[in-house]
């Protein structure tokens, strides 16, 4: 039986739930992180027309360029607006395309994840019993441990590369997403509308697809979105720690890595942008999935 | 006598950014010392606003926005917040509906009486510690003494809300607030914690104000009642006479509406000033509709037979069989149910009724014995063209309407769904037409297609289930209390829809309750379950007015009386 | 039992993969040794021997406590690991009160008051930790307060200082000097992640019915918070943070390479770029190891706390 107080709370929720919805994405606290990732996806894209060098073109670069202060001008001619590096490379420019990199890396690898995830998860709940008990005895194991960690000696076994990386992020989330996919899926499951599609005759397949699947991921829509910008973290501490990504094709932890051993020389520009940029990266996304959660979560927010 | 309450034209209101709901609109209640009002309604009514209201309880952005609330000839408005905190617990002692929940679960029952004690009447030390088993045993608790130092998942739901109730009488308060304490219980326990609040009230010379959606607890223990609609008073005074002459026409509906155990009627009749009432039910011939098309098989005199059926369920899981433990929730049930007939299973909380209508519809293994739906053999089989046949002839109405749709689908793909899957539909302009025609029937009307399933209330989401089992074409309906999340008003006019469809389409309906009013009205035939077993099969009437088994005997005695 | 089973488990799969990468012998020995020269070495390390006989006595002397010597240092890996671990657990054990003791106040603030100016600063900043990057942050810190301000040390442990037999750089001030920065460091994230916590777990209880009880029976606002709130947000929160632990020993990882930090860390580091096999396959069984002792308190912690859990046996 349902008390007056949480009926009003119902009416509040659903009828006027588009409205609020409208209302939540225009309040600046979720309108301004949207146009920030907008522009940060914006700049990985068009990374090639954006950046006033090629980074990659070792024919630009030059070792005369070394460790430019930011405003200099290099010896081609541009100015370098956030200094250059070590080798002579524009700052600016080797962010713009680290940018793509970390970006590249970690929705790749969000994808694969999110695949395997929903999958095993689903399986899991729908079937129970032994398969669910196995499924998630190995979820469980890998969760015991941390990510960065399993990231490590995975990365130590694969070696370096995108790829690899791309591979190493995917293992280390596909648990996180089997699991809440599972524990709401499960709780879905035992729903009578689930039995009600099995009266019907409906055959397993379409029952986990039509049914159990479009209401056991909404979940997944906000932790999708912090977990994306936790592994931009990750693969940047990885590139730092030099098993990620290697400085041929850096990211932006590749570039932190790159500049860490001049900042007792005085040159921090060379840390300090990319970490600027990643930190703008991480938080402009989390605070999306924080709003995120809010809109679709109003219980929370009172 | 002075008034202990006297409320005078309160109004309470709900004011968010978007819009302002009222929740309670010019209010006047009055209670004296040692008497009892019942205040009544249903889901939406205002009536616990009412009583967070006058302890300043209410959850933001909940605001009193008129009236006073003259407590002893004080305004209660007019206090701050730690003026406020006095008059709670001390003055005015509240008990909430779910005892699981209204107790911290860290702290022993002793710790939080102590807590209570120390902070309302300030008695501190041993003083307490007597004080906290004087309590306990003044709501029945015995061996209070040791109890003390339990943790609340030790007790039963029954103790657990005695102790709630010692907590709120902790600071002798001069009135107490009871916000549906019973609903939370079994029948058996909900007699006796009323009878509980009733002594109490006499004893100390409180003031009760009870709160509830159901007559029949009102008609128990209430010596005057006020029935609230929409957010008003619409009636209030003497129970007796409220409830035997109501005079505005809600209180009439509401009061036609509740189900009679003593005789069974047609009909619920005049109840439509609630819901549905606009909406029109037309009749379906069955030679005609597509619904009679498909029955060209032949159809054997007995629906459903069962045999000798076992279910039980592990509780404890171990490696070693011995030390596995079980439920036996089936135990060797035998029935068969006619044609045409609307069958009944009555029993309490956990007597294996629901495993039965699982085990039937295929939605569960069973362990042994057999199903036979018209004579085909299903027991544990999904495959084979002859089987997939008689369960398509079987579907199920549930209990909760807010899990028994999926959230994410269109009204009118949720009806079709079945038209889809078994092609029964030669076009998609077919098919809507029929989901058009099905959703008519059950009273809801053709612009419910488009919308979600939470666009609806619970009654007409009931609606929405009952023209998706249709769909399938049905020849057999299993009913799991289909009803009892619903509001009175509601199950009555679901319970008449049922009825209607079950006279046009010559279904066969397996009907399960705990309510044994509500059987009386709807079923032919009736078994009566306790345990995993079946206590007695008899026609309805035979078991309301001769009912055999002690068992039977046990819970008409319990059966809230109607006939006020 | 079933840790034991999960460890075996763990050495079987460690042991596998570490094997199916790169040969240690090359990394050994000189590259213009001798063919004979490179096999002396391959057998005195047991390394022309097939995998699974290598496993075997892997195991052998994992079993009786020997999980072989560092290729690089020639010393027992275990050896080398309990020498290191002290500072690893010291930086850990720093960070988790760092972030206990800011992390939990602000959190129960921040959902008491969820209106408040305070409570928007504290969410905002937790954004913020949780979303700037660890080993960023430490160079950062290293500018401003080493390079720039002068005013703490760059890297290392500094002096250590005993107390009732516990030796720590956190009972010497030139110790403290160099505690102190990478305890911060490391602690950031873990403050943003108790404050998380600690504000959804003060919302959540505060609107379950035996709060709106205790306050309907008049009871002060600090008996609310005391006695019915922080034992409920608690239990959650501790085990949480035991877990979380595990964690903070693997980041340490991290922050001991950027402030040469003489832990753990970064041993494994160069050893996974070393390929000294012998030290990684023993810090994976030591950590392994640890994070099931972890598991196995927390669940004592649980059952110890928890009223419901420890009393299941004599429930009506």
């Amino acid at each position: 039986m349902k008390d007056g107080q949480s009926l009003i709370e119902d009416k509040l929720n659903s009828a006027k739930y588009k409205k609020v919805l409208k209302a939540n994405f225009l309040k600046p606290a979720t309108l301004i992180p949207i146009l920030l990732l907008a522009f940060i996806a914006g700049c990985a894209i068009f990374a090639p027309i954006l950046a006033p060098t090629n980074p990659y073109d070792l024919a630009i670069v030059s070792i005369m360029d070394s460790r430019l202060a930011p405003g200099e001008v290099m010896f081609n001619g541009t100015v370098a607006w956030l200094g250059t590096d070590g080798a002579g490379r524009d700052v600016l420019s080797a962010i713009i395309y680290g940018l793509r990199t970390s970006l590249i890396v970690a929705l790749t690898s969000a994808a694969i994840a999110l695949t395997v995830g929903i999958v095993v998860g689903l399986i899991a709940a729908f079937y129970g019993g032994k398969i669910d008990a196995f499924l998630m005895r190995i979820v469980d194991i890998q969760l015991s441990f941390p990510a960065i960690l399993i990231a490590l000696v995975l990365l130590a076994l694969l070696g370096k590369g995108i790829d690899k990386v791309i591979i190493a992020l995917a293992i280390v989330q596909w648990a996180l997403y089997a699991r809440t996919v599972r524990a709401t899926a499960i709780v879905e499951r035992r729903k009578e509308y689930i039995e009600a599609a099995s009266t019907l005759g409906l055959n397993n397949f379409r029952i986990i697809v039509k049914h159990l699947l479009p209401n056991s991921i909404s979940p997944l829509i906000v932790l999708a979105t912090l977990q994306t910008a936790h592994s931009i973290s990750i693969e940047a501490t990885l590139s730092f720690l030099g098993v990620g990504v290697p400085i041929t094709e850096p990211s932006l932890g590749s570039l932190i890595s790159n500049g860490f051993d001049f900042i007792l020389s005085g040159a921090y520009w060379i840390t300090f942008f990319p970490g600027i940029m990643l930190l703008a990266t991480v938080a402009a996304i989390n605070v999306f999935g924080d709003q995120l959660r809010t809109i679709l979560n109003p219980r929370l927010s009172k | 006598m002075t008034d202990l309450l006297d409320i005078k034209k309160m109004s309470v209101s709900f004011q968010t950014e978007y819009e302002t709901i009222d929740a309670v609109r010019n209010v006047s209640i009055t209670l004296r010392p040692g008497e009892v009002l019942g205040i009544v309604g249903e889901s939406g009514a205002g009536k616990s606003t009412i009583g967070n209201a006058i302890v300043n309880l209410l959850e933001p952005p909940g605001e009193i926005t008129r009236g006073e609330i003259l407590f002893k000839g004080q305004d209660l408005r007019n206090l701050d917040d730690k003026q406020m905190r006095d008059v709670r617990g001390k003055k005015i002692g509240m008990i909430f509906q779910d005892p699981q929940t209204s107790l911290n679960p860290l702290m022993t029952i002793g710790a939080q009486l102590i807590e209570t004690i120390n902070k309302t009447i300030n008695i501190y030390g041993s003083e307490a510690t007597n004080k906290a088993i004087e309590l306990l045993e003044s709501v029945g608790i015995d061996e209070s003494e040791a109890r003390l130092n339990l943790y609340p998942h030790q007790f039963s739901g029954g103790m657990r809300q005695r102790v709630v109730i010692a907590l709120a009488l902790a600071g002798n308060p001069d009135l107490i607030i009871a916000d549906e304490p019973t609903t939370a219980l079994d029948v058996s326990i909900q007699a006796q914690i009323l009878d509980l609040i009733k002594r109490l009230c006499q004893e100390r010379q409180v003031g009760v104000i009870i709160i509830t959606h159901d007559i029949g607890v009102i008609a128990n223990i209430s010596d005057r009642v006020t029935v609230m609609f929409n957010g008003q008073a619409v009636e209030s005074g003497d129970v007796k006479q409220i409830l035997t002459n109501p005079k505005h026409e809600y209180t009439k509906s509401l009061i036609a509406a509740v189900p009679r155990g003593d005789r069974k009627v047609e009909r619920f009749k005049s109840i439509d000033y609630i819901e549905g009432g606009a909406q029109t039910q037309r009749r379906i011939d069955l030679d005609q509709h597509w619904l009679g098309k498909k029955f060209t098989q032949h159809f054997s005199d007995t629906a459903i037979s069962i045999n000798n059926l076992n279910k039980k369920y592990s509780l404890k899981k171990a490696f070693l069989k011995r030390n596995r433990s079980y439920v036996h929730a089936v135990k060797d049930v035998s029935l068969s149910i006619k044609k045409g007939e609307i069958f009944g299973l009555v029993g309490e909380s956990g007597s294996g009724k629901s495993t039965i209508a699982r085990l039937v519809a295929g939605l569960v293994r069973t362990d042994k014995g057999s199903i036979k739906l018209f004579d085909q053999e299903v027991t544990n089989k999904s495959k084979g063209k002859d089987v997939i046949a008689a369960r398509r002839n079987l579907q199920m109405i549930f209990q909760d309407p807010y899990s028994s749709l999926n959230a994410r689908m269109r009204v009118q793909d949720i009806v079709s769904e079945p038209i889809n899957y078994y092609k029964t539909a030669s076009t998609n302009m077919e098919m809507r037409q029929i989901v058009r025609d099905l959703l008519d029937h059950v009273g809801l009307g053709s612009n419910a297609m488009l919308k979600y399933p939470h666009q609806f209330s619970g009654g007409q989401r009931q609606r929405i289930s009952i023209a998706r089992a249709l769909a399938s074409r049905p020849k057999i309906l299993i009913c799991d209390e289909p009803t009892s999340a619903l509001d009175v008003s509601v199950q009555a006019h679901i319970l008449n829809l049922l009825k209607d469809l079950q006279d046009d389409l010559g279904l066969t309906i397996l009907f399960i309750s705990h309510d044994l009013p509500v059987i009386r009205q709807m079923c032919d035939r009736v078994a009566v379950m306790r345990h995993g077993s079946i206590c007695e099969i008899a026609t309805t009437d035979s078991l309301f007015e001769k009912p055999q088994h002690e068992y039977s005997k046990h819970l008409l005695e319990l059966m809230p009386k109607t006939d006020f | 039992m079933q840790s034991i089973v999960v460890l075996f488990i763990m050495s079987l799969v460690v042991f596998t993969m570490i094997n199916l990468v790169g040969d240690p012998v090359d990394m050994l020995v000189n590259p213009e040794s001798l063919p004979d020269e490179i096999e002396r070495v391959r057998s005195d390390f047991g390394l022309d021997q097939p995998a699974h006989i290598q496993y075997i006595k892997f195991l052998q002397g994992a079993l009786s406590g020997d999980l072989g010597n560092s290729f690089i240092f020639g010393r027992p890996a275990l050896a080398l690991i309990a020498e290191r671990f002290p500072a690893t657990l010291e930086l850990a054990t720093c960070a988790l009160i760092i972030a206990i003791v800011f992390g939990l106040p602000l959190g129960i603030y921040a959902g008491l008051n969820p209106k408040s100016l305070g409570t928007r600063i504290i969410m905002g900043g937790s954004v913020l930790g949780i979303s700037i990057p660890t080993f960023w942050l430490g160079l950062m810190m290293i500018i401003i307060f080493s390079v720039v301000l002068g005013w703490l040390p760059v890297s290392g442990r500094g002096d250590i200082g005993s107390f009732l037999g516990w030796q720590s750089s956190a009972f010497t001030l030139d110790g403290l000097s160099h505690l102190i920065m990478p305890a911060i460091n490391l602690a950031l994230f873990k403050i943003a992640m108790v404050i998380r916590l600690a504000r959804a777990g003060t919302v959540e209880v505060m609107s379950l019915d035996f709060i709106k009880f205790a306050r309907a029976r008049g009871l002060p606002p600090e008996n609310l918070v005391r006695f019915h709130l922080l034992p409920n947000i608690l239990i959650p929160i501790i085990t949480v943070l035991a877990i979380e632990f595990g964690t903070l020993i693997a980041f340490a990882t991290v922050t001991e390479t950027i402030f040469a930090w003489p832990g753990l860390g970064k041993l494994v580091i160069d050893a996974i770029v070393n390929l000294d096999r012998p030290i990684v396959v023993a810090y994976l069984m030591f950590v392994v190891t640890l994070f099931l002792l972890l598991n196995l308190i927390v669940d004592i912690i649980y059952a110890a706390l928890d009223p419901r859990v420890r009393l299941n046996g004599d429930q009506q």
